[in-house]
């Protein structure tokens, strides 16, 4: 019953702050009506994909005397300034982009702007709370959302672990200050604090059990609240599980790289056709994805590899194939051989593919 | 990077002093550095862009949306490349299939994503050979290449040179007959003298690169590389090492110039293949 209570609390308070999950047919077209775009927005997500979101850790000020400010919630940057107007025909310009019908929509206290990557943004409601008393809340201490713990030492460093997989990611927190109302972030990875945010939520509600956020979690919009589990021990040690990149997700830093047109191709023919011994098995043939993602420090995710039979079923090869195929991969590819030079790699992560064919366990080509 | 090279190209197209140099960003080789606010503001300026909304930057998001339009040749092909993209090789396929089903036309499409995405000759000639056969008395181009060059490549990929070469000799003495031998790309030429060079006709691809020579736009290292195997066959080591050694210098010369090497994806050679072939 109390379960159902706070259920029906978070709901509530979800709507408050203009959370409600989005579809387009709940938002209805901007009517040029200038008043009810007028105020401050705090960004919560825009999405890339079908199942790609990243937050958005800005805010956007539309003044009424037709000033338009872009900012970022951390306040490092100086922020974007220009004019905001509502035209008529159903159009908004913001900082000189005009944004046609049927691009920007309003429901409730939620605004989103574009159909192509959509910005969701929800009306700023200030809710005053000291940053630094929520800081010391949280800090030294471990909280957890019904999906995450959170192991958060004093130093800002975030031990942030899935409560179904136990994988734990570094981040680094912080709780910023904007006009008296508090903003939680996690920004940065294992290699330190850097401007890649994760998730930055403006916290409504924190007691000593409880602390509440209104924002994008990664997987809802919506009021979550982190509970109080215990305090951190000195034996608590934060230890990144797996492989880190080092672009976040807004950033979209990534180079997707084949090995095309360059000398990798040769060197990688060259690998796979030297060491790679022909097995005669007549039918197995077809093609090998090969992928995995190099980040600026040099490291390697695990490769991936997806197989297909000439007529591109999904497909097991001959594990006299794959055995030699994996451990190439392995020793070769994640050990010691990359072909990326220092420069290439310092300038962010890189995402390899490329292609195996096999003709009757023979390889064939290399693309 | 598909969605970062879209978002770039936006970035790119705002105001010049909206882009901050800090952070990172990476194309064509070239870093360039934005902030992330200038990257939200990216995002912004990409949102206005009604074309886009239809498309999205997303290939799950697309596919979704050409699965929701009614199905023509040219949708289930624009989605069959967008499961390509994906790695969905399975339901790719399938697509491509439908596509050519719905609208012959797209067998064009088909046959030049077997070829040069998935690598498959014998499918992209059957594919090609559909394509052509729709206008049987005539040589079909995209606008850069005759069909009859992307069919030369499935047959040259197949091992089968001396079809290749017919099938290069169709492009290329055709535009020679219609507007002369030095409106042909000299990549066609290259082809057709690697052809050659496989069924040992060296002379033939001698006389080849010679007039490739002619029609490149600057020193071909491309060109000069395949004139040293083209010597070696014929047994002279002597004029083979300095056509190797010219293609090294201006292998070197281009990149200094920003020349893009290397210059035909098709015909790709590397600098350390010219220096491997320079080795005793």
């Amino acid at each position: 019953m109390k379960t159902r209570i706070v259920g029906c609390d978070v709901a509530l308070k979800a709507r408050q702050y203009g959370l409600t999950l989005f579809t387009l047919s709940l938002f209805h077209a901007f009517a040029g009506n200038a008043q009810s775009v007028v105020g401050r927005w705090i960004g919560v997500y825009t999405q890339y994909d079908l199942d790609q979101f990243c937050t958005i850790p800005v805010y956007m000020d539309l003044l009424p005397d037709t000033t338009w400010r872009l900012g970022l919630l951390d306040n490092t940057e100086e922020p974007k300034l220009g004019k905001w107007a509502a035209l008529p025909g159903d159009t908004l310009l913001l900082g000189g982009v005009r944004y046609g019908p049927g691009l920007v929509f309003m429901r409730g206290d939620s605004l989103r702007i574009g159909l192509a990557s959509p910005m969701i943004f929800r009306r700023f409601r200030p809710v005053p709370l000291n940053a630094n008393e929520v800081w010391h809340r949280l800090a030294g201490q471990v909280w957890q959302s019904d999906s995450t713990q959170f192991w958060i030492q004093l130093d800002g460093k975030v031990g942030v672990v899935n409560r179904r997989t136990n994988v734990q990611t570094i981040q680094y927190a912080q709780v910023l200050n904007l006009t008296g109302s508090s903003f939680w972030q996690l920004r940065g990875n294992a290699f330190g604090p850097n401007k890649q945010v994760h998730d930055s939520r403006q916290v409504i509600h924190a007691d000593a059990k409880t602390v509440q956020f209104a924002g994008w979690n990664g997987r809802n919009a919506g009021v979550e609240t982190f509970r109080w589990v215990r305090a951190m021990t000195p034996r608590d040690t934060l230890r990144q599980s797996g492989f880190v990149s080092c672009e976040g997700c807004l950033g979209l830093g990534v180079r997707f790289r084949g090995y095309h047109e360059t000398e990798q191709t040769r060197q990688l023919k060259a690998l796979f056709t030297r060491q790679y011994q022909p097995v005669d098995l007549p039918g197995q043939s077809g093609m090998i994805l090969v992928s995995f993602t190099i980040n600026c420090r040099g490291d390697h995710s695990s490769v991936q590899l997806r197989q297909y039979n000439a007529d591109y079923r999904v497909h097991s090869f001959d594990l006299r194939i794959m055995n030699q195929i994996q451990i190439l991969c392995r020793d070769r590819l994640e050990n010691e051989w990359f072909g990326f030079s220092e420069k290439e790699l310092t300038e962010g992560d890189i995402a390899v593919q490329f292609t195996i064919r096999l003709l009757d366990g023979r390889i064939t080509e290399v693309y | 990077m598909k969605t970062g090279m879209l978002l770039l190209a936006f970035l790119l197209a705002m105001p010049v002093e909206t882009q901050a140099q800090r952070g990172f960003w990476i194309q064509m080789g070239q870093a360039r550095t934005f902030s992330p606010l200038d990257l939200v503001q990216g995002l912004l300026f990409n949102n206005q862009n009604t074309s886009l909304a239809f498309m999205g930057l997303g290939l799950k998001q697309q596919l979704a949306r050409l699965d929701s339009l009614p199905r023509t040749g040219k949708t289930v092909a624009d989605m069959a490349t967008f499961a390509t993209g994906l790695g969905e090789l399975e339901r790719a396929v399938l697509l491509y299939e439908e596509s050519t089903r719905l609208d012959p036309k797209q067998h064009y499409i088909v046959g030049w994503t077997y070829l040069f995405t998935l690598h498959d000759y014998p499918r992209a000639l059957h594919h090609l050979n559909a394509y052509d056969a729709l206008t049987p008395d005539f040589d079909d181009s995209n606008g850069l290449y005759p069909v009859s060059y992307l069919k030369a490549f499935c047959l040259r990929g197949m091992g089968n040179h001396a079809e290749a070469v017919r099938e290069f000799s169709k492009g290329i003495d055709s535009l020679a007959r219609k507007h002369g031998s030095e409106w042909v790309n000299y990549k066609q030429y290259v082809s057709r003298a690697i052809s050659y060079l496989a069924i040992g006709q060296a002379d033939k691809a001698l006389a080849d690169l010679d007039s490739a020579d002619k029609n490149a736009t600057s020193e071909s290292p491309l060109v000069l590389y395949y004139r040293a195997k083209a010597y070696e066959q014929q047994g002279r080591p002597t004029d083979a090492k300095r056509e190797l050694q010219d293609a090294l210098f201006f292998w070197q010369a281009n990149r200094v110039k920003g020349i893009t090497q290397p210059e035909d994806t098709n015909n790709r050679i590397t600098e350390q293949d010219i220096e491997d072939a320079l080795k005793p």
